[in-house]
Protein backbone atom coordinates (compact mmCIF):
# COMPACT_ATOMS: atom_id res chain seq x y z
CA UNK A 1 0.00 0.00 0.00
CA UNK A 2 1.27 3.42 -0.81
CA UNK A 3 -0.42 4.93 2.18
CA UNK A 4 1.76 7.00 4.47
CA UNK A 5 1.65 5.77 8.03
CA UNK A 6 2.93 9.00 9.43
CA UNK A 7 0.98 10.22 12.40
CA UNK A 8 -1.55 12.85 11.64
CA UNK A 9 -0.86 16.08 13.40
CA UNK A 10 -3.92 17.98 14.46
CA UNK A 11 -3.54 21.08 12.31
CA UNK A 12 -5.32 23.23 14.81
CA UNK A 13 -7.39 22.82 17.91
CA UNK A 14 -10.42 22.77 15.71
CA UNK A 15 -12.19 19.46 15.58
CA UNK A 16 -13.50 20.08 12.08
CA UNK A 17 -10.06 20.73 10.68
CA UNK A 18 -8.79 17.52 12.27
CA UNK A 19 -11.53 15.50 10.65
CA UNK A 20 -11.04 17.16 7.28
CA UNK A 21 -7.37 16.28 7.29
CA UNK A 22 -8.03 12.75 8.53
CA UNK A 23 -10.46 12.05 5.70
CA UNK A 24 -8.22 13.68 3.16
CA UNK A 25 -5.15 11.68 4.13
CA UNK A 26 -6.58 8.38 5.31
CA UNK A 27 -10.11 8.17 3.94
CA UNK A 28 -9.20 6.08 0.93
CA UNK A 29 -7.02 3.66 2.91
CA UNK A 30 -9.75 3.27 5.52
CA UNK A 31 -12.38 2.67 2.89
CA UNK A 32 -10.23 0.04 1.17
CA UNK A 33 -9.52 -1.65 4.47
CA UNK A 34 -13.24 -1.76 5.21
CA UNK A 35 -13.90 -3.08 1.73
CA UNK A 36 -11.36 -5.88 2.14
CA UNK A 37 -13.03 -6.93 5.35
CA UNK A 38 -16.58 -6.82 4.06
CA UNK A 39 -16.08 -7.25 0.32
CA UNK A 40 -19.13 -5.11 -0.09
CA UNK A 41 -19.12 -1.46 -1.15
CA UNK A 42 -22.22 -0.44 0.76
CA UNK A 43 -20.98 -1.99 3.99
CA UNK A 44 -17.51 -0.55 3.44
CA UNK A 45 -19.06 2.90 2.99
CA UNK A 46 -21.10 2.55 6.17
CA UNK A 47 -18.12 1.31 8.15
CA UNK A 48 -15.92 4.14 6.91
CA UNK A 49 -18.53 6.78 7.67
CA UNK A 50 -19.11 5.45 11.15
CA UNK A 51 -15.37 5.17 11.79
CA UNK A 52 -14.79 8.83 10.90
CA UNK A 53 -17.70 9.93 13.01
CA UNK A 54 -16.00 8.13 15.91
CA UNK A 55 -12.77 9.87 14.97
CA UNK A 56 -14.57 13.20 15.09
CA UNK A 57 -16.06 12.48 18.49
CA UNK A 58 -12.90 11.08 20.01
CA UNK A 59 -10.39 13.28 18.27
CA UNK A 60 -8.88 14.46 21.55
CA UNK A 61 -8.06 10.90 22.51
CA UNK A 62 -5.76 10.52 19.51
CA UNK A 63 -2.17 10.81 20.65
CA UNK A 64 0.04 12.74 18.25
CA UNK A 65 3.10 10.71 17.44
CA UNK A 66 1.18 7.46 17.16
CA UNK A 67 -0.11 5.97 13.94
CA UNK A 68 -3.42 7.48 12.95
CA UNK A 69 -4.06 4.68 10.49
CA UNK A 70 -3.64 2.02 13.17
CA UNK A 71 -6.07 3.96 15.31
CA UNK A 72 -8.71 4.22 12.62
CA UNK A 73 -8.21 0.58 11.60
CA UNK A 74 -8.83 -0.42 15.19
CA UNK A 75 -12.06 1.57 15.12
CA UNK A 76 -13.09 -0.11 11.86
CA UNK A 77 -12.24 -3.53 13.27
CA UNK A 78 -14.35 -2.96 16.36
CA UNK A 79 -17.24 -1.59 14.35
CA UNK A 80 -17.11 -4.55 12.00
CA UNK A 81 -17.10 -6.98 14.89
CA UNK A 82 -20.04 -5.19 16.51
CA UNK A 83 -21.90 -5.23 13.22
CA UNK A 84 -21.39 -8.95 12.83
CA UNK A 85 -22.59 -9.57 16.35
CA UNK A 86 -25.60 -7.36 15.86
CA UNK A 87 -26.61 -8.96 12.60
CA UNK A 88 -25.86 -12.52 13.49
CA UNK A 89 -26.36 -12.66 17.19
CA UNK A 90 -23.21 -14.66 17.40
CA UNK A 91 -19.69 -14.31 16.21
CA UNK A 92 -17.22 -17.00 15.36
CA UNK A 93 -14.36 -16.09 17.62
CA UNK A 94 -11.98 -18.82 16.70
CA UNK A 95 -11.16 -20.82 13.68
CA UNK A 96 -12.14 -24.48 13.96
CA UNK A 97 -9.24 -26.50 15.23
CA UNK A 98 -9.25 -28.84 12.28
CA UNK A 99 -9.06 -25.94 9.85
CA UNK A 100 -11.65 -27.72 7.80
CA UNK A 101 -12.31 -25.82 4.61
CA UNK A 102 -15.85 -24.69 4.34
CA UNK A 103 -18.08 -25.42 1.41
CA UNK A 104 -16.95 -23.50 -1.62
CA UNK A 105 -20.15 -23.50 -3.59
CA UNK A 106 -22.58 -24.70 -0.98
CA UNK A 107 -23.98 -22.83 1.97
CA UNK A 108 -21.87 -19.95 3.03
CA UNK A 109 -20.09 -20.41 6.30
CA UNK A 110 -21.88 -18.80 9.18
CA UNK A 111 -19.17 -16.32 10.02
CA UNK A 112 -18.75 -15.08 6.47
CA UNK A 113 -22.31 -14.57 5.40
CA UNK A 114 -23.55 -11.80 7.72
CA UNK A 115 -23.09 -8.60 5.78
CA UNK A 116 -22.14 -9.95 2.44
CA UNK A 117 -24.76 -9.77 -0.19
CA UNK A 118 -22.47 -9.10 -3.07
CA UNK A 119 -22.94 -10.64 -6.45
CA UNK A 120 -21.34 -14.02 -6.60
CA UNK A 121 -20.00 -13.78 -10.11
CA UNK A 122 -17.92 -10.73 -9.26
CA UNK A 123 -15.59 -13.07 -7.45
CA UNK A 124 -14.18 -14.73 -10.45
CA UNK A 125 -10.61 -15.12 -9.27
CA UNK A 126 -9.69 -18.17 -7.23
CA UNK A 127 -8.15 -15.98 -4.59
CA UNK A 128 -11.28 -13.89 -4.22
CA UNK A 129 -13.41 -16.98 -3.89
CA UNK A 130 -10.99 -18.42 -1.38
CA UNK A 131 -10.89 -15.27 0.70
CA UNK A 132 -14.64 -15.41 0.84
CA UNK A 133 -14.42 -18.75 2.59
CA UNK A 134 -12.36 -17.40 5.44
CA UNK A 135 -13.90 -16.23 8.68
CA UNK A 136 -13.88 -12.45 9.31
CA UNK A 137 -10.98 -12.76 11.72
CA UNK A 138 -8.97 -14.92 9.34
CA UNK A 139 -9.53 -12.44 6.54
CA UNK A 140 -8.72 -9.56 8.82
CA UNK A 141 -5.39 -10.94 9.96
CA UNK A 142 -4.37 -11.72 6.39
CA UNK A 143 -5.33 -8.25 5.19
CA UNK A 144 -3.38 -6.62 7.99
CA UNK A 145 -0.30 -8.85 7.76
CA UNK A 146 0.03 -9.46 4.04
CA UNK A 147 -1.65 -6.52 2.34
CA UNK A 148 -1.25 -3.71 4.85
CA UNK A 149 2.09 -5.14 6.01
CA UNK A 150 1.64 -4.48 9.67
CA UNK A 151 3.85 -6.18 12.22
CA UNK A 152 2.41 -8.79 14.58
CA UNK A 153 2.63 -6.24 17.39
CA UNK A 154 0.63 -3.66 15.41
CA UNK A 155 -1.94 -6.25 14.38
CA UNK A 156 -2.34 -7.31 18.00
CA UNK A 157 -3.06 -3.70 18.94
CA UNK A 158 -5.53 -3.23 16.10
CA UNK A 159 -7.37 -6.49 16.73
CA UNK A 160 -7.18 -6.23 20.50
CA UNK A 161 -5.51 -9.57 21.10
CA UNK A 162 -2.10 -10.97 21.98
CA UNK A 163 0.81 -11.41 19.57
CA UNK A 164 0.54 -15.16 20.08
CA UNK A 165 -3.07 -15.07 18.97
CA UNK A 166 -2.12 -13.06 15.89
CA UNK A 167 0.59 -15.54 15.06
CA UNK A 168 -1.62 -18.61 15.41
CA UNK A 169 -4.50 -16.98 13.53
CA UNK A 170 -2.23 -16.00 10.69
CA UNK A 171 -0.71 -19.47 10.44
CA UNK A 172 -4.10 -21.13 10.34
CA UNK A 173 -5.59 -18.59 7.98
CA UNK A 174 -2.76 -18.91 5.50
CA UNK A 175 -2.77 -22.69 5.65
CA UNK A 176 -6.49 -22.69 4.94
CA UNK A 177 -6.16 -20.10 2.20
CA UNK A 178 -3.47 -22.08 0.44
CA UNK A 179 -5.61 -25.18 0.45
CA UNK A 180 -8.63 -23.27 -0.82
CA UNK A 181 -6.67 -21.61 -3.61
CA UNK A 182 -5.22 -24.94 -4.68
CA UNK A 183 -8.68 -26.43 -4.71
CA UNK A 184 -9.99 -23.52 -6.79
CA UNK A 185 -7.15 -23.85 -9.26
CA UNK A 186 -7.38 -27.61 -9.67
CA UNK B 1 20.60 -32.43 6.94
CA UNK B 2 18.79 -30.90 9.85
CA UNK B 3 15.04 -31.13 10.27
CA UNK B 4 12.94 -29.17 7.84
CA UNK B 5 11.55 -25.86 8.95
CA UNK B 6 8.04 -25.69 10.27
CA UNK B 7 5.56 -23.91 8.07
CA UNK B 8 4.86 -21.51 10.95
CA UNK B 9 8.53 -20.55 11.11
CA UNK B 10 8.57 -19.84 7.39
CA UNK B 11 5.49 -17.63 7.71
CA UNK B 12 7.04 -15.75 10.64
CA UNK B 13 10.24 -15.35 8.62
CA UNK B 14 8.27 -14.02 5.68
CA UNK B 15 6.64 -11.43 7.93
CA UNK B 16 9.86 -10.41 9.63
CA UNK B 17 8.65 -11.65 12.98
CA UNK B 18 11.75 -13.61 14.02
CA UNK B 19 14.68 -12.47 16.10
CA UNK B 20 17.86 -11.56 14.16
CA UNK B 21 19.49 -14.85 15.15
CA UNK B 22 16.47 -16.93 14.12
CA UNK B 23 16.14 -14.92 10.95
CA UNK B 24 19.74 -15.61 9.94
CA UNK B 25 19.39 -19.28 10.79
CA UNK B 26 16.21 -19.65 8.70
CA UNK B 27 17.77 -17.84 5.79
CA UNK B 28 20.77 -20.15 5.85
CA UNK B 29 18.50 -23.18 6.02
CA UNK B 30 16.33 -22.04 3.12
CA UNK B 31 19.39 -21.48 0.98
CA UNK B 32 20.65 -24.97 1.72
CA UNK B 33 17.41 -26.98 1.80
CA UNK B 34 15.45 -27.45 -1.39
CA UNK B 35 12.28 -28.64 0.34
CA UNK B 36 12.14 -25.65 2.66
CA UNK B 37 12.99 -23.30 -0.19
CA UNK B 38 10.04 -24.64 -2.15
CA UNK B 39 7.82 -24.15 0.87
CA UNK B 40 9.10 -20.62 1.34
CA UNK B 41 8.50 -19.84 -2.34
CA UNK B 42 4.94 -21.10 -2.08
CA UNK B 43 4.26 -18.89 0.93
CA UNK B 44 5.90 -15.90 -0.73
CA UNK B 45 3.82 -16.50 -3.86
CA UNK B 46 0.64 -16.45 -1.79
CA UNK B 47 1.62 -13.10 -0.29
CA UNK B 48 2.42 -11.71 -3.72
CA UNK B 49 -0.90 -12.93 -5.02
CA UNK B 50 -2.70 -11.23 -2.13
CA UNK B 51 -0.94 -7.93 -2.74
CA UNK B 52 -1.56 -7.88 -6.46
CA UNK B 53 -5.20 -8.80 -5.87
CA UNK B 54 -5.52 -5.98 -3.35
CA UNK B 55 -3.96 -3.54 -5.83
CA UNK B 56 -6.42 -4.64 -8.52
CA UNK B 57 -9.32 -4.28 -6.15
CA UNK B 58 -8.28 -0.91 -4.80
CA UNK B 59 -11.10 1.58 -4.81
CA UNK B 60 -11.32 5.31 -4.73
CA UNK B 61 -13.08 6.97 -1.86
CA UNK B 62 -16.70 7.47 -2.89
CA UNK B 63 -17.11 11.19 -3.64
CA UNK B 64 -20.21 11.53 -1.48
CA UNK B 65 -18.67 9.87 1.54
CA UNK B 66 -17.16 12.98 3.07
CA UNK B 67 -20.35 14.95 2.62
CA UNK B 68 -22.31 12.10 4.21
CA UNK B 69 -20.03 12.08 7.22
CA UNK B 70 -20.52 15.80 7.74
CA UNK B 71 -24.26 15.62 7.28
CA UNK B 72 -24.50 12.82 9.83
CA UNK B 73 -22.39 14.81 12.27
CA UNK B 74 -24.57 17.87 11.80
CA UNK B 75 -27.69 15.76 12.19
CA UNK B 76 -26.35 14.40 15.46
CA UNK B 77 -25.61 17.87 16.81
CA UNK B 78 -28.14 19.42 19.19
CA UNK B 79 -30.71 21.88 17.86
CA UNK B 80 -30.66 25.58 18.97
CA UNK B 81 -33.42 24.83 21.47
CA UNK B 82 -31.41 21.93 22.89
CA UNK B 83 -28.45 24.24 23.30
CA UNK B 84 -30.57 26.83 25.13
CA UNK B 85 -32.10 24.14 27.32
CA UNK B 86 -28.66 22.75 28.07
CA UNK B 87 -27.43 26.23 28.95
CA UNK B 88 -30.44 26.92 31.14
CA UNK B 89 -30.34 23.56 32.82
CA UNK B 90 -27.76 24.46 35.48
CA UNK B 91 -29.22 27.94 35.90
CA UNK B 92 -32.61 26.44 36.71
CA UNK B 93 -31.65 23.15 38.24
CA UNK B 94 -29.26 24.52 40.87
CA UNK B 95 -31.70 27.01 42.50
CA UNK B 96 -34.52 24.47 42.35
CA UNK B 97 -32.37 21.83 44.00
CA UNK B 98 -31.28 24.32 46.66
CA UNK B 99 -34.91 25.32 47.32
CA UNK B 100 -35.94 21.68 47.66
CA UNK B 101 -33.06 20.99 50.05
CA UNK B 102 -33.90 24.04 52.19
CA UNK B 103 -37.58 23.18 52.17
CA UNK B 104 -36.84 19.64 53.25
CA UNK B 105 -34.58 20.85 56.06
CA UNK B 106 -36.95 23.46 57.49
CA UNK B 107 -39.95 21.26 56.91
CA UNK B 108 -38.55 18.44 59.00
CA UNK B 109 -37.30 20.82 61.69
CA UNK B 110 -40.37 22.98 62.27
CA UNK B 111 -43.30 21.13 60.79
CA UNK B 112 -42.96 17.90 62.71
CA UNK B 113 -45.72 17.67 65.42
CA UNK B 114 -44.27 17.85 68.90
CA UNK B 115 -45.37 16.38 72.24
CA UNK B 116 -46.02 12.92 71.02
CA UNK B 117 -43.50 10.88 72.91
CA UNK B 118 -42.96 7.44 71.74
CA UNK B 119 -44.10 4.66 74.01
CA UNK B 120 -41.30 2.43 75.00
CA UNK B 121 -41.53 -0.72 77.06
CA UNK B 122 -38.99 0.49 79.65
CA UNK B 123 -40.84 3.75 80.15
CA UNK B 124 -44.12 1.88 80.59
CA UNK B 125 -42.66 -0.45 83.24
CA UNK B 126 -40.93 2.36 85.12
CA UNK B 127 -44.14 4.32 85.13
CA UNK B 128 -46.04 1.46 86.69
CA UNK B 129 -43.30 0.72 89.19
CA UNK B 130 -43.40 4.35 90.27
CA UNK B 131 -47.16 4.27 90.66
CA UNK B 132 -47.05 1.11 92.73
CA UNK B 133 -44.34 2.44 95.01
CA UNK B 134 -46.37 5.57 95.79
CA UNK B 135 -49.45 3.76 97.06
CA UNK B 136 -49.91 4.99 100.62
CA UNK B 137 -49.32 2.60 103.53
CA UNK B 138 -48.11 -0.13 101.32
CA UNK B 139 -44.62 -1.18 100.38
CA UNK B 140 -45.77 -3.68 97.81
CA UNK B 141 -48.16 -3.74 94.95
CA UNK B 142 -51.83 -3.69 95.71
CA UNK B 143 -52.34 -6.10 92.87
CA UNK B 144 -52.64 -9.61 94.15
CA UNK B 145 -50.46 -12.03 92.20
CA UNK B 146 -52.40 -14.76 90.47
CA UNK B 147 -51.28 -18.27 89.73
CA UNK B 148 -51.93 -18.29 86.02
CA UNK B 149 -52.11 -22.03 85.68
CA UNK B 150 -54.59 -22.55 88.51
CA UNK B 151 -56.30 -19.18 88.41
CA UNK B 152 -55.94 -18.79 92.19
CA UNK B 153 -54.46 -16.02 94.23
CA UNK B 154 -50.92 -16.56 95.45
CA UNK B 155 -50.24 -16.24 99.14
CA UNK B 156 -47.55 -13.55 99.07
CA UNK B 157 -46.51 -14.08 102.70
CA UNK B 158 -45.75 -17.71 101.90
CA UNK B 159 -43.86 -16.68 98.78
CA UNK B 160 -41.82 -14.19 100.79
CA UNK B 161 -40.85 -16.94 103.23
CA UNK B 162 -39.75 -19.15 100.36
CA UNK B 163 -37.69 -16.28 98.94
CA UNK B 164 -36.01 -15.65 102.30
CA UNK B 165 -35.22 -19.34 102.64
CA UNK B 166 -33.76 -19.42 99.14
CA UNK B 167 -31.66 -16.33 99.89
CA UNK B 168 -30.19 -17.86 103.06
CA UNK B 169 -29.42 -21.09 101.18
CA UNK B 170 -27.55 -19.10 98.56
CA UNK B 171 -25.59 -17.25 101.26
CA UNK B 172 -24.58 -20.57 102.88
CA UNK B 173 -23.49 -21.95 99.58
CA UNK B 174 -21.21 -18.99 98.88
CA UNK B 175 -19.57 -19.32 102.28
Amino acid sequence: MGVPRKPIEPPSPEQAAFLEQAIEQYGKATYNFAYRLTHNEADARDLTQEAFIRVYRAWRSFQPGTSFLSWVYRIVTNLYRDELRRKKGRYQEEIPEDNAPQAVHGDRPLAVSPIEDYVEDQLSEPLARSLEQLSPEQRQVIVLADIEEYSYQEIAEIMGCSIGTVRSRLHRARALLRRLVQRQQS
Amino acid sequence: MKQHLKNETIIDYLHGALSPQEDASVLAHIEACEVCRAEFNAEAALTEMLRSYAAQEERELPPTLKANIWSRIRAAQPSPWDRIAAWLRPAVAVPVAAAIALGAYFGTTYMTPRGAPSIEAAYYLQDHAALNSTIPFSDRSSITPVDIENGTAIDTTQQTAVNVEAASYTADATQ
